[in-house]
Order: structure tokens, then C-alpha cells, then sequence
């Protein structure tokens, strides 16, 4: 009944308990795991003899590799249960309740997608528990029937293509159901520290700006109302722009502004579509995280954005 | 390193779950898991599978003892720095528990480290458990202070694992508390405490005298201090009152007259203190007892120690 995707690469140290924790599910005789081997320099059929009669797993090769987005749409493609889930190839389902609660909701429901609760493993052994998040594909039960309906697929990246993913899921307005229940662990481990890095941030920033053009494509191509297109766009912008903020005194901070300056045209032609409140919301959630940065006026910040254009 | 213990009889239904809790844990390459195996069915399906991924073993007792002997005979064969106990039909709470409990009982050199754990009801429902001292589940203990100060199980078959607790907190251990559920102690209608409440309570009580009692004697002859000594003494002997007072059978009291010895060889000197303790048990069944008898309990128990020394 779900299909678990599971892209891989170079994962022989951890995916084990990946798949630990899925035969550690209590519906695990409903689950069926696809692992998408994007050309990792070690092939993973040891795993189909380590978890032989445990639980039902295919093993997809890409020869090349083709990153994580594309990795993503070759296990929809490949699979045919009704529910679609991902997973991490270093995270855990972090209960042996995890899928049944989400199987259960979306059944009772019907609804197109079940968002559960993600844990998040900080340093000193602190957890973070976020219960309605939307920028990464973990933690979520998918309706097939609705991602095909919509032709949904990942963009070609490995970077934010997830969240780029969900915005075109949500731009076509499914129908969510929200459980209390954990259902994603996400594991503290050496690619946190790598994050903080200011050369992977510039990266990532230009990847998010080169993934938003995509989503504007898509979403258009698929006639989606002008204003939700606006506002995602828009949450984009101000998530790139706090990061350049609180980086503003860091060399090369200026390549990612000029890299930044396609994706902000494009959203200034989406500008007239967003109402000034809803333009104010999305900025006064990024406040709320950012809040070492010194204070700028939500229309400063407007301004800044239309000037950057110029 | 830290020795995982599972005390299990015939337990090849619910094993697998405990195992995958244990192996997706953190900490997984710290683990030594330890199946002892009281008597039943071998493991070695079990030890195969999961041999590819932690540490484990089965212990193979030929006689069947009981948890209390089971997991004495997991702590002979075992020797790292910290132990956990956990039931061949329970699981950790999350990855991280076990972690958390080693993080805990190492930066604060604790000798006990005591871990929340959810209770769960037949509904699914929780009950969630603070600083309890009765359980083993939840909890990291240091070995060297139960070898230091000759702590063991003793071979009764139920309450066995109050009884060690309550050793180890007489002996007056570092004990630090970690206020996150480590630990879900799983609804199964076949195990022991499950059955009908009102009847394993009654029933229970003859085991919970016999441990505290055990536990006393042990104390004493472990030259454990006179204060810890009476207060426990004290403390067991007016809960059995109260019991008493609740089910008014008596078999309770002649279940006490050992007890009841130990509380005149120690009395409590501060009145006050006295006082207190006994008060505290009054508040434990405030709810099953008839305003009556509530009165003046001091006096009233006149005719319960009476009951007691008749038998």
C-alpha cells in the first residue's frame, strides 16, 4: 500500500538502520522500499540478502548520476502503491507507529497528504519537533492519485528540490491532514556542519533561485492561480534574503546577489498579484526566525528587493 | 560501553520489536543486548538477524528462575561500565534515548540516571511516569556502584525489581533525574501485571511486603545506615495498613509480623519525622478509605499490630 523511496548515495554506513526502522514498522507487511542508487561507488545488493523475508526492497541503479530530485521522480515512476513516502538514506522512522498513524489518517481522510511531526536532532542532544512543515518532502504520507493528477514530479537538483516540490504540490491546493504523531527522524550527522558553510550556503541559494524559475514554469504550465504562485515565490525571497543578511559581512556575498537578481525580476512580475497583507505575513514568519538581524522595515525591504532589480 | 538486558520467557512474539528499538538507537555501535533466555525457546533466529547490525548474545538458563533471576544472571555475564533493562515486550521511546540516558549518567557522573517512560493503556492511551523508583524500565545504572555495595536481585517473581531499586536508593546513590519519555511500556494482555487489576493489587501486596522485607534484612546486614533502615520499615509497614484497611482481609496482617519486628528493632526517634512518613501513606489511599478510619490512625493501628502479632 506505501511506497517507500529512499535515493542513495554513498550511504553504506547508515542505511542500515534506515532500513532497520522500516522493518521495525508494525505495518511493515503494507511497505515496500525502492532504494534509487544514484551511481554510488558501491552497489547495495548486500542489502537485499541482509533484509531477505524482512521486507519487500528493489534496488534501482542509475550508471550515472543524476542527482536527488531526478533520483526522486525515478522511484515514483518505478512504483505503483496508491501512498508515496521518502526517506533519507541517513535518516529514521523514529517509531514503530510511524507509517501506521499516517496510513490510518490518510485512509479515514482521504486526504492527499498527511503531515506528521519531524524530529530534528540538534547538538547537545537537544530535539526539534516542527509539526507543520512544508519545505522538505520528510515526515509526509503523498496521494499518488494526486501527484499524477498534477503531473508532479522534482526538479532536476539536489539542492531544495524538495521544497520546490511541495510548493508545486501546494500551489495545486491539495487537501492535508495534519497527526500529532512523530514520523520523520531526522539524524544529526557530518552534512549539518557542512551547511553552515558559507561556500555550500551560496550554492544552495543559487540552486533555490534556479528551482524557482522551474516552479514558476511548471506551476503557469499547469494554469495555477497567479497569487498562491506570487506567494511562494515570495517566501523564497525572503528566506534567500535573511541568509544574505545575516552573512552580509562575508566575502563574495555580492556573487550571490547578482545570482540572485533573475529570480527577483521574476517575482517582481508577479509582485501586483499579492496582496500587501499576505506579502507582510510571509516576511513577519522570516522575522521571527532571524531575529539576531538587525531589524529592517518590512518596506525597506521591499524597496531593497525592487532596487536589486534595477 | 553499555550492557543492554532483556530478561525474556517464550517472548518470540514481541522480541523483534524490542530488538528494532535497540538497534536503530544512536548509540547502536556502544551496545552490548543481552537476550536471557529464562528456560524457553532459543533466540537464534533472532541473534542471526541481528547479529548484522549490534552486539548481542542469548544466555541460556536451564532452569526457569523468573525476570528477578534472569536479569541477575544478565548482569553476571556482562560487564560494561553502565546497564539498562528493558522488557522482551517493550521499546525505547526514540533513536535517541538511550543516548540521552548515557549523555545524562556521564556528564553528571551520576550512579542512577532516572528517564520518564510512557505507560500505555489497553485504549492506547498514556501514562506518563516521572522520577518513578519502582520500575526498571527508562532508567541507566553505573556498575560499580551495585557491585561496590553488593546489590542483586533476589528470586521472587514479582515486585523483584522495586526491591532492587529500593536497595540501590537505600545505599544512598547519585541519582539524577532526565525529565524525556526514554521508554514506552507497551500494553500486553498476557503479561503478568495485566491481569485484572483488583486482583494482581491484593494478590501483589504479599510479593511487595516479601521484597521490602528482603530488602531490609539485606540492609541490615549490609550495615546499611539506622535512619534509611526505619524510615523504609516504617514507610512499608503503614502502606500495608492502609492496605489492610482497604481489603480487611487478614492475611495482610500476617503477611506484616516480620516487618512489624524490624520497625520496633528501628524505631524512629524524631517524632516529627514519625509523623511525617506515616501522614504520607495516609495520603497514598486517602481516596480508598472511609472517612472513619481516617481518624486518629495512630491509635487505630493498635488493633491492626495486635492482628499482627497474633498470627
Amino acid at each position: 500500500m506505501i511506497d517507500i523511496i529512499i535515493p542513495a548515495y554513498n550511504a553504506h554506513k547508515t542505511i542500515k538502520q534506515t532500513l532497520l526502522s522500516v522493518c521495525m514498522q508494525n505495518i511493515a507487511p503494507i511497505l515496500k522500499v525502492y532504494i534509487i542508487d544514484d551511481c554510488s561507488d558501491k552497489p547495495y545488493d548486500y542489502l537485499k540478502d541482509l533484509f531477505k523475508e524482512k521486507i519487500n526492497l528493489t534496488i534501482i541503479r542509475n550508471e550515472v548520476n543524476k542527482g536527488t530530485g531526478v533520483s526522486r521522480n525515478i522511484g515514483i515512476e518505478a512504483s505503483r502503491n496508491p501512498y508515496i513516502f521518502f526517506l533519507d538514506s541517513d535518516d529514521l522512522l523514529p517509531s514503530m507507529y510511524s507509517m501506521g498513524n499516517l496510513f490510518n489518517t490518510i485512509e479515514k481522510e482521504q486526504s492527499d497528504l498527511v503531515v506528521g511531526v519531524m524530529c530534528i536532532q540538534e547538538e547537545n542532544l537537544r530535539m526539534t519537533y516542527i509539526k507543520n512543515n512544508k519545505n522538505c518532502a520528510a515526515s509526509k504520507l503523498y496521494s499518488r492519485n494526486f501527484i499524477e493528477k498534477h503531473n508532479l514530479r522534482f526538479p532536476n537538483s539536489s539542492n531544495h528540490e524538495d521544497g520546490i516540490f511541495n510548493n508545486l504540490l501546494l500551489v495545486a491546493r491539495p487537501k492535508i491532514s495534519y497527526i500529532d504523531n512523530e514520523t520523520y527522524f531526522y539524524r544529526l550527522n557530518e552534512n549539518s556542519t557542512t551547511r553552515k558553510d558559507p561556500k555550500y550556503l551560496y550554492n544552495s541559494l543559487k540552486e533555490l533561485a534556479k528551482n524557482n524559475i522551474w516552479f514558476s514554469i511548471e506551476a503557469e504550465k499547469r494554469k495555477y492561480n497567479k497569487s498562491d504562485i506570487a506567494a511562494y515565490l515570495f517566501q523564497n525571497i525572503c528566506y534567500s534574503y535573511f541568509i544574505i543578511l545575516d552573512h552580509l559581512d562575508e566575502p563574495n556575498i555580492q556573487s550571490v546577489y547578482r545570482n540572485l537578481v533573475l529570480f527577483l525580476s521574476l517575482y517582481m512580475s508577479y509582485d501586483k498579484f499579492l496582496l500587501d497583507e499576505d506579502k507582510y505575513r510571509i516576511y513577519c514568519g522570516y522575522i521571527g526566525v532571524y531575529k539576531h538581524i538587525p531589524p529592517i522595515s518590512f518596506y525597506e525591504f521591499l524597496g531593497r528587493i525592487s532596487n536589486s532589480v534595477k | 560501553m553499555i550492557d543492554v538486558i532483556i530478561p525474556a520467557y517464550n517472548a518470540h512474539k514481541t522480541i523483534h520489536q524490542t530488538l528494532y528499538s535497540i538497534s536503530i538507537q544512536t548509540i547502536a555501535d556502544k551496545l552490548n543486548v543481552y537476550i536471557v533466555n529464562d528456560a524457553g525457546k532459543d533466540y537464534k533466529e533472532y541473534i542471526d538477524f541481528f547479529s548484522n547490525f549490534i552486539k548481542i548474545q542469548e544466555i541460556r538458563l536451564k532452569k526457569n528462575g523468573g525476570p528477578g533471576i534472569a536479569r541477575e544472571e544478565g548482569l553476571k555475564h556482562s560487564h560494561a561500565k553502565y546497564f539498562t533493562f528493558i522488557d522482551s515486550d517493550d521499546v525505547f521511546a526514540d533513536p535517541v534515548s538511550l543516548e540521552c540516558l548515557y549523555d545524562s549518567i556521564k556528564t553528571n557522573r551520576s550512579d542512577l540516571v532516572i528517564g520518564n517512560f510512557n505507560e500505555q493503556s489497553y485504549r492506547g492511551e498514556y501514562l506518563i511516569h516521572k522520577e518513578d523508583k519502582t520500575w526498571l524500565h527508562g532508567k541507566m545504572y553505573r556498575r560499580n556502584f551495585i557491585e561496590k555495595n553488593n546489590i542483586h536481585f533476589n528470586d521472587s517473581r514479582a515486585n523483584e525489581d522495586n526491591a532492587f531499586n529500593r536497595s540501590i536508593l537505600l545505599r544512598d546513590p547519585k541519582v539524577t533525574y532526565l525529565d524525556k519519555n526514554v521508554y514506552y511500556w507497551l500494553y500486553n494482555e498476557n503479561s503478568i501485571t495485566r491481569r485484572n487489576n483488583q486482583e494482581y493489587s491484593y494478590e501483589g501486596l504479599f510479593g511487595y511486603v516479601e521484597n521490602m522485607v528482603w530488602v531490609l534484612e539485606d540492609a541490615i546486614k549490609n550495615k546499611i545506615a539506622y535512619d534509611k533502615i526505619a524510615a523504609l520499615a516504617l514507610s512499608v509497614f503503614y502502606a500495608m495498613y492502609y492496605y489492610y484497611l482497604n481489603f480487611e482481609k487478614k492475611e495482610l496482617a500476617k503477611a506484616c509480623k516480620r516487618l512489624l519486628e524490624i520497625v520496633e528493632e528501628y524505631p524512629i526517634k524524631n517524632e516529627a519525622q514519625r509523623l511525617q512518613l506515616i501522614t504520607d501513606q495516609l495520603d497514598l489511599s486517602k481516596e480508598q478509605l472511609d472517612s472513619r478510619k481516617l481518624i486518629n490512625p495512630i491509635i487505630s493501628d493498635v488493633e491492626f499490630k495486635a492482628m499482627v502479632k497474633e498470627s
